[in-house]
């Protein structure tokens, strides 16, 4: 009380009459004090957050794209459904009676299906790599000019790929990202194979041995998987469809994807899909 | 007696407990972003495909229960471009379809990507795509002779026969082209005037049962040739 009366001691100001410095004082306090509301903000991320984590983990396939691996695009798609009365369980194989081709816009990948994906320098199952009998990876072996394809051509021939579909790219921009008429008939001229060892030392023969023995390995986890699954559950194995979907990219030539469609029927994945990203227009 | 303690002094204390969030909302901001990245903004679809039957087939007369010729369709693909077989055909021969250069609308927003928005005349807003593969007239003649033998379900499936050294994504524009029906008005049209028409036409929709529940039915685009073979020429 002094204090107010003989002025700031510290400042050595004389007190303030009209109690000015304490009102200003009092802002000051109420101004420092308020913080922001960040309720809100966490709100919405939590919203964002859950809807990343269910949309990542609800995708069987969950294929990320880059310079080795860019899909082919596809206005629809088309597979064999069953009609069944509601209710009715299916026991065992859909009868060839109840089967209807169904074609949706984007039809879906289904559950408990093998992933295959070929790439311009691998092949992988289920987004890991095939292991030889040499302990080596499997491999695509990309040639050009009778050379091993170089990174940049990969990298050229997916610039040059990309900017070509997408809608509204100009002869101007293409020339302007390297992409030349002559370039591009000469990346066009990329051959991709698998060496004669991984098809038992002929390479006329379409089986992939090492693609065949981890196809094998896959399916019989699988239904090891479902047996285990229904042990604990007390019920009956559920019955899988043993079936392959086979991600590829969309440069590589068709000798390839016809080589592993053979190994893995061989495999006994009779039933086959191929991925495709969905577009509106063809 | 005691004093009641002041509504101030009281909330004051009660205000102490709230709860840090600045960790929390770290934890986030790298998260996010994290799994921004992972996530795909493309959304996948799939075509299912039978296995390849190995070796070319004999043509053999086969016929659909109504006893008419079952429609018996190759698409064989090369560099140079489509050949329609038509197996146990009455005399009807093959059809070539050459490669040959294409003008597409070319706008930036492709929903604006109509004949009419995009005008006749050659100027920015018009590519052309050298040596382009013909799938508008490749449609054209599958889709009449479609039309000829009816929608049988014997007439469901079209044997693809791509050359090895075909690229995969010819192949899949391929099925996509003879796999459903295309429309640009209310009924599907067989025929496409222009290479632009047939990349913009929309699916022909139809309400049709729905699998699993067959009481109730769903809009679903109409199928043409919806079972794709693969054939190997071994």
């Amino acid at each position: 009380m002094t204090e107010q009366n003989t002025g700031d001691t510290q400042t050595g100001f004389p007190a303030d009459p009209t109690g000015f410095t304490k009102a200003k004082n009092a802002r000051r306090k109420r101004e420092t004090s308020t913080t922001l509301n960040i309720n809100s903000l966490l709100d919405i991320l939590t919203i964002l957050l859950v809807f990343l984590l269910v949309s990542i983990s609800s995708d069987p396939l969950n294929v990320q794209q880059n310079s080795k691996l860019r899909l082919p695009k596809m206005s629809h798609g088309c597979g064999v459904e069953c009609i069944q009365e509601k209710g009715v369980k299916q026991a065992g194989e859909c009868k060839a009676e109840n089967q209807v081709v169904v074609c949706r816009d984007a039809y879906r990948p289904p559950e408990d299906t093998v992933p295959i994906t070929i790439t311009k320098s691998a092949i992988l199952l289920d987004n890991k790599e095939v292991k030889t009998s040499n302990g080596t990876i499997l491999e695509l072996v990309c040639m050009l000019e009778g050379k091993q394809c170089q990174e940049k051509d990969i990298q050229d021939k997916f610039t040059c790929g990309q900017l070509d579909e997408e809608a509204g790219t100009k002869d101007q921009q293409l020339q302007a990202a390297g992409c030349t008429r002559s370039k591009v008939r000469r990346l066009a001229k990329m051959e991709f194979s698998f060496s004669a060892t991984d098809k038992g030392g002929d390479k006329g023969k379409f089986l992939i041995l090492p693609l065949q023995k981890e196809l094998e390995s896959k399916k019989n986890e699988i239904e090891e998987r479902l047996k285990r699954d229904a042990q604990t559950k007390g019920g009956k194995a559920r019955k899988w469809k043993p079936m392959a979907t086979i991600i590829a990219d969309g440069d590589i030539p068709f000798r390839p994807i016809a080589e592993v469609i053979y190994t893995a029927g061989m495999a006994k994945l009779h039933d086959l899909r191929f991925a495709t990203i969905q577009r509106s227009t063809r | 007696m005691a004093r009641k303690p002041s509504e101030r002094s009281h909330s004051r204390k009660a205000q102490g407990g709230d709860l840090n969030l600045a960790p929390i909302m770290s934890i986030l901001v790298i998260l996010i972003p994290m799994l921004i990245f992972v996530f795909q903004f493309y959304q996948i679809a799939v075509q299912q495909v039978a296995a390849p039957k190995m070796g070319m087939n004999k043509p053999k007369e086969t016929k659909d229960k109504d006893d008419k010729p079952k429609l018996n369709l190759t698409v064989m693909i090369s560099n140079s471009g489509f050949k329609i077989k038509e197996q146990q055909a009455a005399g009807n021969p093959d059809v070539d379809i050459k490669r040959r250069d294409v003008e597409i609308c070319n706008l930036h927003d492709s929903s604006k990507n109509t004949p009419q928005s995009c005008g006749s005349n050659k100027g920015d807003n018009r590519r052309t795509i050298k040596n382009e593969y013909d799938y508008a007239r490749l449609y054209g003649v599958v889709s009449q002779k479609k039309a000829l033998h009816g929608d049988s379900k014997e007439n469901e499936t079209i044997n693809i026969a791509p050359d090895f050294d075909v690229p995969w994504k010819v192949v899949v524009r391929t099925i996509d082209a003879v796999s459903v029906k295309l429309t640009t008005g209310e009924t599907w049209t067989k025929d496409f005037k222009t290479f632009d028409t047939f990349r913009q036409a929309a699916p022909l929709m139809l309400e049709q049962k729905i699998p699993n529940e067959p009481a109730e039915t769903e809009k679903r685009p109409a199928a043409l040739f919806p079972r794709i073979t693969f054939v190997v020429a071994q």
